[in-house]
């Protein structure tokens, strides 16, 4: 049974534009991906000095004739990648009504992107988070496994408030190859550590690609009248005018967004807004063009 | 300050609305799970104590909306629990200065004109269901109607017919009777308007009683002095202060000289003014002369004559133009025109083989100053007769009569006969029907017997008690002082040359002494050593002269000096004959007393506007008619249905100068200060202030002003609370 997360007017187009890694990926087959490792492959990179220890078959007997010395041709290696997705399930995610939950949003999302990911065969994780580890599915380019992934998001309910951070420092012992992290949430965290996590990540090597995942009621703040806010990760509740309070509340958020985008343009890491209100087909496809026309 | 609609403060308990609004609105909110809570927080953080005091000032602006609007519908006004808003009935009363100053022309209108123009525009404005009573006022207040309060037409017409009368200006009685209305008014609403030209003598000829009757309405009406002159133009004005008739006794068959007396009470100079004089209203015989210029204060004398045909009381009118004010330019005297004046003179030594011998020679000669060949047509005709000649019937028929040196009785001076009782009695009723008396001393006066008959001890004619007589000492005779001559008294003329200097050259060997203490006249002339010389006394309507020297050359040289012997006897004959028209002269407002002959027929007045007053029949003993609806500066008549108009008693009734004397008017602080408040001030040449000053003293507009300001505040503030920060 199809998962209602496959949408196939974004599958649609987003397969034909494709995630390839931008950066070079540790892969265990051959595939469309450069790969750090020097290989026998079809793309010639360079020669070297023959040591002992080369297997003789690599010594370009050619270059031998020329210059009575053994080298080694050395070719580039094309390998498969892995792509670990990762979803903020905490309560904070929780808000937006229908298409527009934030959570929601970020389950289509990433059930997209695994399906476009092992349809390129490439191999892709699922982890799931609040302020723990809540579900991990292993790496795959199964078929099946993307129904496995769809299957998790849905039945992905958060329950608690978010620790991004210290779970991103985690996660930089336990992914060992390089490949491409993608982290889908709101970012409703202590920033500074956010980052940390983030660039630790990077700093392994990953390309890391963080999906901001906003509501436009959270960006623009438009409530009117007497509201009573309910804290979605804790017990604090407010009453107010939010009109009152909306100059301030858009200061600070631009503040907050500002720092955040400039940490991760600073460090490496790709920052992708995503609003709810705009439609994952036209966001993905945005996203996935950009991408592409970047190289 | 009052609330016109008081139970609409009750709207004030609207106040409650925002309170409670603003306490209960977190009561009514929707609740929202949100994610961005400490972007929430931190925004709350920063902005707390601005939000808290955006939403003070808010609440209190929103507050005071209400405040304002609860206290804009309960109308409040000025002042006075009796104050009306627009469109309440109004019981207005309209206190009309009717003085003469209100019959000044300055500008186009006259004073009183523009108060009629006034009185009506504030009639027309008056709301419905509203009263009306008009009251003139001038040194007395006249309620004028309408019968029916509400009777609007009746109050136009009434105030249409409104004229200026001759005297002087008091508000006091018209603030009196506004009151005196005020108290029989119904409503609750009332008004008090004065229209008047804010005349100085109006407001401070009883200036402490005005302001209490202004401090009693007050508190029980508004009061609104409109005020009717034209404050930038001053009053040019001349009036006519007298006429007189300074060489004698007006007698027929002559051209009588009159001095005009012109005063200008004005500030400015008044040119080419004409003045004019006649008799008994015969304007073809009207003498009249033009004066290039009278400057301010200065009184100028216009010096015409007059032709009297016909004896008996005759009417001479002067009139004046070419100024603003109307009310004094004509007077009106009554003066009695004779043909003969009969002089009785009782001589007690009469010495017909040497006259000079003789008082009644010097007083005969003195008032007949005529050749002898004229003595026969001249119009005093003089009767000597001894004290035992003289009958009491003498004094029918005579104007004056002389007691010259002639003893009290005949016991006083054995072989001198002396006045009879009879005739001393007769004196008493000679004198007090308003003839004249002088007696002059001598030899044969014992001042004690004087004392008893004529003096404080017998018929108490003379004006003080007698003493026994002083002597000089030869070389140094007393002298007259004409400088000690009473002012005003028909002798003033005597402090003027050349009558000052003949009079003090005059020696005096013997004068007899007066007792001072107790007088009951006055003492006209004193010697030099202050012994009292010439004295008078009013008795009845009648006045007796006592002279302290004697009329004959005995006891001094007075009587043969001619320039003061004979103008003090002139003088003396001539007030004494003008004693008899003494009532007939009257100034506007005092009473006119006349006594009939018939007690039982009913009176009635003619006044100068040819209106007829009844007076109903004489009352009281003798029977007197008395009135004094004297308010018109002219000629009065007397009538009854037994007396024609041509034969009725005339009267001359004067303008009151007292009200143009000064014209100077009272400034609105002036007026602010005498009352201790301050009323409201109108202006009649500015109707749109009467037709708007009702609403004026309503605060409501200006609340409704202030709150919709207030509410665009409001608006602006909450728009800025809601913009920034």
């Amino acid at each position: 049974m199809i998962s209602t997360l496959l949408k196939p007017d974004i599958l649609a187009r987003a397969e034909a534009l494709g995630m390839a890694a931008r950066q070079l990926v540790e892969g265990l087959r051959v595939g469309d991906h450069k790969s750090p490792f020097r290989g026998f492959s079809v793309e010639f990179v360079q020669h070297r000095e023959y040591v002992p220890g080369d297997d003789i078959r690599h010594i370009d007997w050619k270059s031998y004739g020329r210059s009575e010395r053994y080298t080694i041709k050395q070719y580039e290696q094309e390998t498969n990648y892995t792509a670990h997705l990762i979803a903020d399930g905490s309560n904070s995610m929780r808000y937006g009504e229908g298409d527009q939950n934030k959570l929601e949003y970020a389950k289509l999302l990433m059930a997209s992107l695994s399906y476009i990911i092992v349809k390129q065969r490439d191999a892709v994780t699922l982890r799931v988070f609040d302020s723990a580890w809540r579900a991990e599915l292993p790496a795959s380019s199964q078929m099946g496994h993307v129904n496995t992934i769809c299957k998790t998001l849905e039945a992905l309910q958060p329950a608690d408030k978010t620790g991004t951070g210290p779970l991103l420092e985690q996660l930089v012992e336990r992914i060992t190859r390089r490949g491409i992290i993608a982290i889908f949430s709101d970012a409703f965290d202590d920033v500074s550590s956010l980052l940390k996590g983030l660039r630790h990540l990077r700093f392994r090597g990953h390309e890391v690609i963080l999906f901001h995942i906003l509501h436009r009621d959270e960006v623009e703040f438009p409530l009117d009248g007497n509201v009573r806010f309910i804290d979605l990760e804790g017990v604090d509740e407010l009453l107010t005018r939010p009109h009152l309070l909306r100059p301030a509340y858009l200061r600070i958020l631009q503040s907050y967004l500002q720092e955040l985008e400039k940490g991760c343009d600073s460090g490496g890491i790709e920052y992708v807004r995503m609003m709810t209100d705009v439609p994952v087909r036209q966001a993905l496809g945005e996203y996935l063009v950009r991408r592409l026309q970047r190289g | 300050m009052t609330f016109l609609s008081p139970w609409l403060l009750l709207g004030g308990l609207a106040v409650s609305v925002p309170l409670v609004l603003h306490f209960f609105y977190r009561a009514r909110h929707r609740k929202l799970p949100w994610a961005a809570m400490t972007f929430l927080k931190q925004a709350i953080e920063q902005t707390s104590r601005r939000l808290r005091f955006q939403e003070w000032i808010l609440l209190a602006l929103r507050c005071l909306a209400l405040l304002l609007l609860a206290f804009a519908l309960s109308r409040p006004a000025i002042t006075g629990s009796t104050i009306g808003g627009r469109g309440d009935s109004v019981d207005a009363i309209m206190v009309f200065d009717t003085s003469m100053s209100m019959s000044a022309r300055d500008g186009e209108k006259s004073r009183l004109e523009r108060a009629r123009d006034a009185a009506l525009t504030v009639l027309d404005n008056l709301p419905n269901n509203s009263t009306i009573q008009i009251i003139g006022c001038s040194d007395r207040a006249i309620p004028l109607g309408p019968v029916s309060p509400r009777n609007i037409d009746q109050a136009r017409q009434i105030i249409t017919n409104l004229e200026s009368n001759s005297l002087s200006s008091d508000l006091h009685p018209g603030l009196i009777e506004a009151i005196s209305t005020l108290d029989r008014g119904a409503g609750t609403n009332k008004e008090v308007y004065v229209f008047s030209d804010m005349h100085k003598l109006a407001w401070e000829r009883q200036s402490q009683a005005i302001r209490g009757k202004c401090e009693e309405m007050k508190q029980r009406a508004t009061l609104l002095l409109v005020r009717c002159g034209n404050s930038e133009r001053p009053v040019r004005n001349v009036g006519i202060s007298s006429i007189n008739y300074p060489d004698g006794i007006p007698h027929t068959g002559t051209r009588m000289p009159f001095s005009v007396l012109v005063r200008n009470t004005g500030n400015e100079p008044v040119r080419n003014v004409a003045v004019a004089i006649e008799v008994d209203g015969k304007i073809q015989e009207r003498e009249s002369e033009t004066v290039p210029e009278i400057g301010p204060g200065q009184t100028y004398p216009v010096n015409l004559t007059a032709k009297l045909d016909v004896a008996g009381p005759r009417v001479v009118t002067s009139t004046i133009t070419g100024d603003d004010l109307p009310g004094d330019n004509r007077l009106d005297r009554i003066i009695p025109v004779r043909e003969i004046v009969r002089i009785l003179i009782v001589d007690g030594t009469p010495d017909t083989r040497d006259p000079k011998e003789s008082g009644s020679h010097f007083v005969r000669n003195a008032l007949i100053p005529v050749s002898e060949s004229d003595q026969d047509s001249y119009f005093v005709r003089i009767t000597v007769v001894s004290a035992e000649e003289a009958d009491p019937a003498l004094l029918g028929a005579c104007e004056v009569c002389y007691i010259v040196n002639t003893p009290a009785s005949s016991a006083d001076r054995p072989g001198i006969p002396g006045l009879s009782r009879p005739f001393v009695e007769r004196l008493l009723a000679f004198v007090k029907s308003g003839k004249g008396l002088v007696i002059g001393s001598g030899e044969n006066i014992i001042p004690a017997r004087y004392n008893q008959v004529l003096g404080s001890q017998g018929l108490d004619l003379l004006p003080a008690d007698l003493v026994q007589a002083i002597i000089a000492d030869p070389q140094q005779p007393f002298k007259i002082a004409p400088d000690s001559t009473l002012t005003p008294s028909y002798l003033e003329r005597f402090t003027n040359e050349p009558y000052r200097t003949v009079t003090a050259d005059a020696d005096l060997q013997k004068v007899v002494g007066v007792k001072t203490e107790g007088m009951k006249g006055r003492v006209l002339m004193r010697l030099a050593n202050q012994q009292p010389f010439v004295l008078s006394r009013t008795f009845g309507e009648g006045e007796v002269i006592f002279i302290a020297g004697s009329l004959d050359e005995k006891w001094g040289n007075w009587p043969a000096k001619a320039g003061s012997f004979l103008s003090f006897q002139q003088l003396t004959l001539a007030h004494l004959c003008g004693k008899t028209i003494r009532g007939w002269n009257v100034t506007a407002g005092e009473a006119i007393v006349w006594y009939p002959g018939d007690a039982e027929a009913k009176y009635s007045l003619l006044t100068p506007d040819d209106r007829t007053l009844p007076l109903g029949p004489a009352g009281g003993e003798p029977p007197t008619i008395t009135t004094t609806e004297t308010v018109l500066a002219g000629p009065y008549r007397i009538v009854s249905e037994q007396v024609d108009r041509e034969t009725a008693p005339i009267f001359a009734v004067a303008p009151d100068l007292a009200e143009t004397n000064d014209l100077a008017t009272m400034r609105n602080p002036e007026l602010e200060q005498l009352l201790g408040f301050k009323p409201v001030f109108l202006d009649a040449g500015a109707p749109e202030g009467l037709k708007t000053e009702r609403a004026k003293r309503e605060w409501t507009v200006w609340l409704l002003l202030a709150l919709f300001f207030l509410a665009v505040g409001e608006s602006i503030w909450a728009w800025y609370c809601g913009k920034a920060w």
